[in-house]
This record gives structure tokens, sequence and C-alpha cells, in this order.
């Protein structure tokens, strides 16, 4: 399936970019992001992730389809 | 209600007089405001400046939600809120808060709220640069013993989610020979779970300040038993009005306890006793029968925000 992934904070400055385009086999987040962590070491745990689709949260699990923008979350830290 | 409910993100410096002339208000007898500034240590580091990053898209969808569910919760009569993106200096407004209000009380109890919900829930990130050079992201500070949100302490629960239930009205509750109302129950497949709040669409949800039930936890095994015990094989797991039916775990053991579900972290307050409504849609005994071991199952606040999902593997 065809995603676009758009990283932030921690998780950017790791992948060493903002958003990239990929094709992968996992459908669902959790998946997404452990084929991404094998490939490029982000190194975060996924249980300290939250994941957005077309900019509103989703569950680890949800069903991704085909040119979803998902978006990887390291822990918030405004304010 | 409210006639003002405005977030918004800025990269240019915070216009607080003009963020504050917005919440004039005739009924207002309270305003209170906040101003959260960079300072100039953090963790016994000197920071010497930050950056802050955002999601912009879902910063502004989430703290607009926030503040039109504080203000809601609140009875707040106009609620303004600003977020910084890009680089600050030490001593610059990061982030503001503005609350009226008819009276001081709701108004210094929703502007705490609201700081601390934007500060874990915002997808916003910090990096710091200190005074040696080096930059870090910084982790969430509301994982600090000042919200008492200590994440790394909590144990998992090995426990599986079979069935979520929510209701938008309350049937029972202080309904004493009044009957039953109607309200529907409806099961779904994910929640959200919001810190403080309990389960986004739910009865319970934003119900009080610091609410023992934002959350109720059943045993998949208490549904079994009263099947069996009761003969009605085909009783709904919808009948108990509990929001989480769960496998694996034994909810007695947790009174008092903090754990982590899915990711979420939760605290569990006191055992859901169950009423006499349970003997007039389950069959008489019900109530009785669910007073033992633990049956009623379990009550918890939400300590941090995320969503749970009945299809976790």
């Amino acid at each position: 399936m065809n995603l676009t992934i758009c990283y932030f904070g921690l998780l950017a400055e790791r992948r060493g970019l903002a958003e990239e385009k990929i094709n992968c086999s996992a459908s669902h987040p959790a998946g997404v992001y452990a084929e991404l962590d094998a490939h490029h070491r982000l190194g975060l745990a996924i249980s300290a992730i939250r994941a957005a689709v077309n900019d509103e949260f989703v569950s680890l699990e949800h069903p991704l389809a085909e040119n979803d923008t998902l978006a990887f979350l390291p822990p918030m830290s405004g304010g | 209600m409210s006639r003002s409910i405005h977030f918004s993100l800025v990269s240019q410096p915070i216009d607080i007089p003009s963020l504050a002339a917005g919440l004039a208000d005739p009924g207002a007898g309270a305003v209170v405001t906040f101003d959260g500034r960079v300072r100039n240590h953090n963790a016994g580091e000197a920071v010497s400046h930050l950056e802050y990053q955002a999601y912009p898209a879902l910063a502004v969808s989430t703290g607009q939600r926030i503040l039109e569910e504080e203000s809601a919760r609140h009875r707040l009569l106009g609620v303004q809120a600003v977020h910084r993106t890009g680089p600050l200096a030490i001593g610059d407004v990061a982030v503001w808060v503005g609350v009226a209000s008819a009276h001081r009380g709701p108004a210094f109890d929703a502007a705490r709220a609201i700081m601390e919900r934007l500060k874990y829930e915002l997808p916003i990130w910090k990096k710091e640069t200190y005074a040696d050079g080096r930059s870090e992201w910084v982790g969430p500070d509301n994982q600090s013993p000042e919200t008492g949100r200590v994440r790394d302490v909590i144990p998992e629960w090995p426990a599986e989610l079979l069935e979520i239930w929510i209701s938008d009205g309350n049937d029972f509750r202080g309904r004493h020979e009044q009957g039953r109302l109607e309200h529907p129950i409806r099961s779904i497949t994910e929640i959200d779970c919001v810190a403080g709040m309990g389960l986004r669409g739910d009865r319970y949800f934003g119900y009080k300040p610091d609410f023992k039930g934002q959350v109720t936890f059943f045993d998949a095994a208490a549904v079994a038993a009263v099947r069996e015990r009761f003969s009605m094989p085909e009783l709904s797991g919808s009948v108990f009005r509990r929001n989480l039916i769960v496998r694996g775990i034994d909810l007695g053991a947790w009174v008092g306890k903090r754990f982590r579900f899915q990711g979420i972290d939760f605290e569990a307050s006191e055992e859901c006793k169950p009423c006499y409504w349970m003997d007039q849609v389950v069959a008489p005994g019900a109530e009785e029968f669910l007073k033992a071991n633990f049956r009623g199952g379990l009550r918890a606040r939400i300590l941090s925000s995320g969503l749970l999902s009945t299809n976790r593997a």
C-alpha cells in the first residue's frame, strides 16, 4: 500500500526528514512503524508513540487505506 | 454558554492585550489568564533558547476541542488559548490561556485544567538548546511528580479488550423509583480516552472534576458467569452498562493502583458496585450474584490520553 509518512520532533530528527512516500505491506500504523523502525532505527518503543491518519488521531491498529497520510507522534512536550 | 472559544498557533509573539480584550463580558465576574514562559533552566541544565515544532492541523483541532470541552464543563463565558511555534528566547511567552466566568472558582479550575491538557494532548514538541551548545528534544513534563504522571513505574495489564460500550445518557444513576430511561448503549471498536475526562462520547465524559468512574472495566468471566447462573446464554454484555469488557486480568487486585492498558495510563479507584437495577435488567438475584467475587467491575480514572481498540493484537 502507498502511504505518505510524516515524522515530528525526535522521530523526524532520527529519520533525517519530515515526510516521505513509502510502499509497505503493513495494514495498520503499528505494523508500518515496526517496518520503519527496522529500516531506520527510529528507536522509540511503539508504546510511546501515537498515530494520526489524515490529521486525526487513530489507534495503532487503525486499518489504513491506499494513499493515507500517516503521522507518527513522539511523546508530546508543549507548554 | 460560551460566546467565544478560540485556539490558535502563532509563530510571532503572542498579542496578549488583544486576546485579553476578547474575554470582556458583562456577565464575567472573573477572568483568569496564564502565561507559560520559557525558563532559563530545566532538569538542572542551563537553557539558552528553545524551539517548538507543531503538527499544525492536528494541534489546532485538538486545542479547539480541549477549549470546547473545558468551556462546557466549567460553563465559561469565553476562553482563548494560543501556543507559539518556532524559536523562542528566555522569557518569551510560549503558551497563553485566558478564561472568563461568572465566578472565580470555575475560572481558576478551567485555566488550570486547560493548561494541563494542552501540555500533554497537543501535538507540539519542544527542543531545548543548552548553554554548552547541545540540544535535545524534551520529554513531556506532564510526567513530572507535580502532575502525578510518572509513566515508567506503571505496570502493563496483560489483558485483552473484547468489547467497548458507551452510552450518551445515564439510565440508572440517581433514578431511584423514577423508572429507567432508555438511553441507547452502543458497541464500538475504538474509543478515545481523555485524561481526567473520560471516554469521549460516553455519559460520564467530563461528569465532574477528578471523577472516580471516568471509565468502568468489567471481566468477561463475570459476563460468562451471569449467563450460566441465570441460564441466559444470549445475554448481551451491554446490560451491565460497564464500558470495557476485558479478559485476562483479576480486576479486584487493582483497586487503588495505577496500570497501563494499550499504552494508556489509568488509576483504579474502587469496585463498581452493582445496584438493584441488575435484578430488573438481568433477573432477580443478579445484584447479589454480582456483589460476590468483585464481579461488579472496576472503576478508574484516566491519567493519559489515547485510543483503546478491540482489534489490538
